[in-house]
């Protein structure tokens, strides 16, 4: 009798622990079986070391023209040749990783704030703020967006990198809010929330420890995909001639600019092709790592 | 004229920047090439494409253009009293003869009687003496005023006090006379020279002419060409002139001046959607010249680069400071990093082309940080803090600001030359972020840029008194030196030309002395077109006044 409800305890434990890990457990463990968002992450970790690392990598100073040897192609000094002042590309290259990284990863973590929280009261209240929130929404989805971002940095006239961030998160908050509205839309009408209501929960209270956490996979996945928009936005930008000048930075934008340049697009491949290549290197794992993300959270996703 | 060629020229040299600087030694075949005494008989007909890299602002009217580009149509539609040549002589077009009287103060001008407006009403003295009181009038909305207040009695109008300018009177239909305020040294360099049609503009309120039809798209001019399109933004056409005066030309049936992207300007001329790109860039041009099917030219420029100092900033009020800081330039660096090596070192305002040039500053301030940091040991500037830069007399941190603008190609390549070049030296210079365009020049009337990177496009006659004068409207720089000012002065009323070279060499080396800005590089300018367009003579004046002579071989 004794030995009988211990093994049958034991078999059981074993069960439920398996079982006991938590949505957030499993989405790591269904993330992790997805192998081009595992491809995605390493590149990208490469991609951010590089960056982060570039001092220790290049003994040159990305800002540091050399008269005498302007134009260089690729050698054993310089791996990527020198740009039209003498600049150490590859150094340019390390550097600039920074600022495309830094630019994605702040806008979108600005954006998710600005979009999700207005989203969120925008669905959780309803009624007139909804009606408000909204409208400025459908306004703001009317303009496109690239033309809206090259009004402002004009109106701004200076461009430095934080307030192209700021850009940024002013113009392409509403896609997110609309996002998170509709979420929110769903949560509200569960009974959880009702019952939080009922033992008198604050809406603040129910905003931040009920609706938000259940938002949440969907504002993840699409702040990753925000953050590949938004290094594509920079390095759109900056080709333009409207991002950060390469005198005072270099970016990954600005160093593709100087592709515009007919001599420059067929005889020195070396200038424009390196930062393009990372470009879309970056913005595609970074895109592969939101679409495994995506599936990872998705519960009801057959693609495992 | 003068002002706003000047200001023009700042203009398209910022915008334009490109063609920074070029250089006299490498005209090898160029010249031979460009040359258009050799290209045999000309054949009329046909059509010439022309590359214009800036669009047009359709100011197509000889008192109100301010544009480089918008000179390029208004030169060849209305013709001037008289035009220099390639060697900047004087040659008559409008005017067959003038008269200059012995003291310099009056001169007559006669003018040709077969010269027609485009719409078949000769060209009269009544044409001329309008136009003098269209300029003089206070209603005048342009910048020329400044080539008719030399006129006896033009300021009295200006200012109102006068309904005409006393100065000037009629002779007959086709004579003028006019006197001057004072004696001039040159007065067919200072006097205004392209007359505009009274009977079209008589109608016209001054106020609005700028904007006008007669201005914008039907203009009446005299000279070889006359405007048969105009989209500012696109292209503008120009036709032949079939009763232009000087007979048997123009060659050419048609101009089309096409607005075109510099980084696209190289493809289009290779694949012949232009046949001729004027005022190419340093690197794009070693490209054109390698290829079999162009011919090109490079020929010295009436402009140069230069680094200006704000002298109401404290920071600039030692010379030897001044002096430190071009010492401290790799100027020859420069020329070879930015207009890859077209341009030669300059020390003086006067370009290598013109004949008052003063070869003896030719080797001055040669690259030298170690005589930087030297001179600024001497003026109390010493590195007290151990970063590597010097701080003021004073012990505080010592910092220039380098200002440019944004939409100068150039000039975003040179500041961070500059900036390493002063670190060498000692001296710290910041870059903060480029203005565009018109936002840099009001900076730079309201006096907050202390240093600007900027071009000067000069006109053949080498007076500085525009520019250099301590009350001058162009002195940007606000130097006031009254050894500069004297000679100035002296200058502008010395007849004989020898004598005025003289003084303005005293002037030159008075400046260069004193460093009131850096002298970057004098600049040549480049072009290439097709081997079918024949007759270009390349010069400084590029496609101004020049088409008459022109012709394509594939013409009919």
């Amino acid at each position: 009798m004794q030995t009988a409800p211990t093994t049958s305890i034991s078999s059981e434990k074993e069960k439920p622990e398996k079982k006991q890990q938590s949505p957030w457990q499993l989405a790591l463990s269904r993330f992790m079986k997805n192998k081009l968002a595992v491809v995605g992450i390493i590149i990208l970790l490469l991609i951010v070391i590089f960056s982060i690392a570039a001092p220790m990598l290049s003994d040159f100073d990305p800002n540091k023209p050399d008269a005498y040897n302007t134009d260089a192609e690729p050698d054993d000094v310089h791996l990527l040749g020198t740009d039209e002042i003498g600049r150490d590309v590859l150094t340019r290259l390390l550097y600039g990783g920074r600022i495309s990284l830094l630019v994605g990863l702040t806008s979108s973590l600005m954006i998710v704030v600005i979009g999700g929280l207005l989203g969120a009261i925008a669905g959780y209240y309803g009624k007139w703020i909804d009606m408000i929130i909204m409208r400025i929404v459908d306004i703001l989805l009317v303009l496109p967006t690239l033309l809206l971002m090259l009004f402002v940095v004009t109106i701004m006239q200076k461009t430095t990198i934080w307030s192209l961030i700021l850009v940024f998160g002013l113009t392409a908050w509403p896609v997110t809010a609309r996002l998170v509205r509709g979420e929110v839309l769903s949560i509200r009408e569960r009974e959880f929330i009702l019952s939080a209501k009922s033992i008198g929960c604050s809406d603040f209270q129910i905003i931040f420890k009920h609706v938000i956490p259940n938002v949440l996979p969907t504002i993840i996945v699409n702040a990753t995909l925000l953050m590949a928009t938004m290094i594509l936005a920079e390095a759109g930008l900056a080709y333009l001639g409207f991002g950060v000048a390469p005198e005072i930075t270099p970016t990954w934008g600005n160093m593709l600019h100087s592709a515009s340049n007919v001599t420059v697009l067929t005889d020195q491949p070396w200038l424009w092709i390196p930062p393009g290549l990372l470009v879309v290197l970056t913005v595609l794992s970074i895109n592969f790592i939101g679409d495994g993300l995506r599936d990872a959270f998705d519960t009801k996703s057959t693609r495992r | 004229m003068k002002k706003k060629w000047l200001i023009g020229s700042i203009a398209l040299v910022m915008i334009l920047s490109l063609f920074l600087a070029a250089c006299g030694g490498k005209k090898d075949d160029a010249e031979k090439d460009g040359d258009g005494a050799s290209d045999g008989k000309p054949v009329d007909g046909g059509k010439l494409t022309v590359a214009e890299t800036a669009a047009f602002v359709g100011k197509f009217n000889p008192i109100h253009w301010e544009d480089e580009t918008d000179k390029d149509v208004v030169y060849n539609v209305y013709d001037e009293l008289w035009t220099e040549d390639k060697n900047m002589n004087y040659v008559p077009r409008l005017a067959e003869k003038w008269e200059i009287a012995s003291d310099g103060k009056a001169m007559t001008i006669y003018l040709r009687k077969d010269a027609k407006w485009h719409d078949g009403k000769p060209v009269t003295a009544d044409d001329l003496i309008f136009t003098y009181e269209q300029i003089a009038s206070p209603e005048y909305t342009g910048v020329r005023f400044s080539s008719v207040d030399i006129i006896k009695g033009a300021k009295q109008k200006h200012d109102k006090k006068a309904d005409k300018i006393s100065g000037i009177s009629k002779v007959d239909d086709h004579t003028v006379k006019l006197e001057f305020e004072k004696r001039l040294a040159d007065p067919l360099a200072k006097v205004f020279r392209v007359p505009m049609p009274k009977h079209i503009f008589e109608k016209i309120d001054p106020k609005n002419m700028a904007n006008h039809e007669a201005t914008r798209s039907k203009v009446v001019g005299n000279g070889p060409f006359k405007v048969k399109e105009a989209k500012p933004n696109e292209y503008v056409i120009l036709e032949k002139n079939k009763d232009y005066y000087r007979k048997g030309k123009p060659h050419l049936d048609q101009v089309v001046f096409k607005v075109i992207s510099q980084d696209v300007a190289v493809g289009a001329l290779k694949k012949g959607e232009v046949d001729i790109y004027p005022k190419i860039p340093g690197r794009d041009f070693d490209k054109l010249k390698k290829d079999k099917k162009l011919v090109t030219g490079e020929e010295q420029d009436l402009a140069y680069n230069y680094l200006g100092l704000d002298h109401n900033s404290p920071k600039f009020k030692d010379k030897r400071v001044r002096q430190a800081l071009v010492y401290a330039t790799d100027r020859q660096g420069i020329i070879k990093a930015v207009s890859k090596g077209h341009g030669y070192l300059i020390n003086q305002h006067i370009t290598k082309l013109s004949w008052a040039y003063n070869p003896k500053l030719e080797n001055a301030y040669p690259y030298d940080p170690n005589k930087a940091k030297q001179l600024l040991t001497e003026a109390g500037y010493k590195d007290t803090n151990g970063d590597g830069f010097v701080e003021d007399p004073q012990g505080k941190p010592f910092s220039i600001q380098l200002h440019y603008p944004s939409d100068s190609a150039n000039s975003a390549k040179t500041v961070p030359i500059i900036k390493e070049n002063w670190k060498k030296a000692g001296i710290k210079a910041d870059i903060p972020q480029p203005r565009e365009w018109k936002t840099f020049l009001e900076l730079l009337d309201q006096g907050k840029l202390e240093t600007f990177l900027m071009a000067w496009g000069l006109d053949p006659d080498p007076d500085p008194t525009e520019v250099w004068r301590s009350n001058a409207e162009f002195n940007k720089l606000h130097y006031k030196n009254p050894e500069s000012d004297k000679l100035i002065a002296e200058q502008a009323v010395e007849m004989d030309k020898n004598k005025r070279k003289e003084i303005l060499a005293k002037w030159t080396e008075v400046i260069n002395e004193d460093v009131p800005q850096i002298f970057l590089n004098g600049r040549t300018i480049m072009g290439a077109w097709h081997k079918k367009v024949k007759g270009v003579d390349w010069d400084y004046r590029a496609v101004v006044g020049t088409l008459a002579d022109w012709w394509v071989t594939d013409a009919k």
